[in-house]
């Protein structure tokens, strides 16, 4: 599969993974913390982040 | 004729919730046998080690420790699940997945990579059952429909090695931030779980139209 160019689609989710941090985020349930990033922070509501680094 | 393409990792629990909503869309579309699927291999955790770690531990190192907000999250993502008739465990165990990937692409060869992905995540993330080990992928891959001497044998060496690689490789230059990440005719992606419906209506944009924008 070569690199494509794409579309994202602005759909809505409730649930993400973080690639670089290993969390997967619930964004209904993870309201901002003034001491921590939010570990769903540039991710679409249910994406889950990705590697745990 | 329509092409999917879903990165996902067996410990990601959002990966978790999106796979039945794919499937029942797809199943739903009308067109379940023009449209194909490849499951790409995506590691949440590279890095991690053999000997599993307490997933609710990483959460609550990721908060800081805060106990409740930990809790407020897995508990949300346990409901999602339970709305959808998956079992979750919120102490799943985390560790080097990379030999479930391996399998993963065996799987594919075989024709049978969603049997696989449902066993693993329903043991992984709904039992909390450690499913790292050579000796369940072989049993895993084998009740899948693997042949069990091929899925022993991928076990022993380092096949499939450089096809997970590749797909981590794709996916660092498509710039994924999130997972699941879903491709539809190559040109339409999907960041995150989204609903069934979406999934849907996705579907139906890229086989109707093929056109992006």
């Amino acid at each position: 599969m070569n690199t494509p160019r794409l579309t994202i689609l602005a759909v809505g989710t409730d649930a993400a993974c973080d690639p670089e941090t290993g969390t997967c985020a619930v964004p209904q349930a993870t309201p901002p913390s003034p001491d921590n990033s939010p570990p769903e922070a540039g991710l679409p509501p249910g994406a889950h982040p990705g590697p745990g680094k | 004729m329509l092409h999917i393409d879903i990165w996902a990792d067996f410990v990601c629990p959002a990966c978790y919730l999106a796979k039945p909503r794919i499937d029942q869309a797809i199943a739903a579309s009308g067109h379940a046998d023009a449209i194909t699927v490849t499951y790409r291999s995506f590691e949440l955790f590279p890095d991690a080690g053999a000997t599993p770690f307490d997933s609710f531990e990483h959460v609550l190192h990721k908060f800081g420790g805060d106990q409740a907000q930990a809790a407020l999250v897995e508990d949300h993502m346990s409901a999602l699940a339970r709305a959808q008739g998956q079992p979750y465990a919120v102490h799943h165990p985390v560790a080097r997945a990379f030999d479930a990937h391996r399998m993963l692409h065996l799987a594919t060869e075989h024709g049978v990579a969603s049997e696989f992905i449902n066993a693993v995540q329903r043991d992984l993330l709904g039992q909390g059952i450690n499913a790292y080990t050579a000796a369940y992928l072989a049993d895993a891959a084998a009740k899948a429909g693997v042949p069990a001497a091929r899925a022993t044998a991928l076990l022993a060496g380092d096949e499939y090695a450089d096809a997970v690689r590749g797909d981590e490789k794709l996916a660092r230059e498509l710039g994924v931030t999130a997972v699941p990440f879903t491709i539809l005719g190559g040109r339409l992606a999907i960041q995150g779980a989204a609903t069934a419906g979406a999934y849907a209506d996705a579907i139906t944009r890229a086989l109707t139209t093929g056109d992006p924008t």
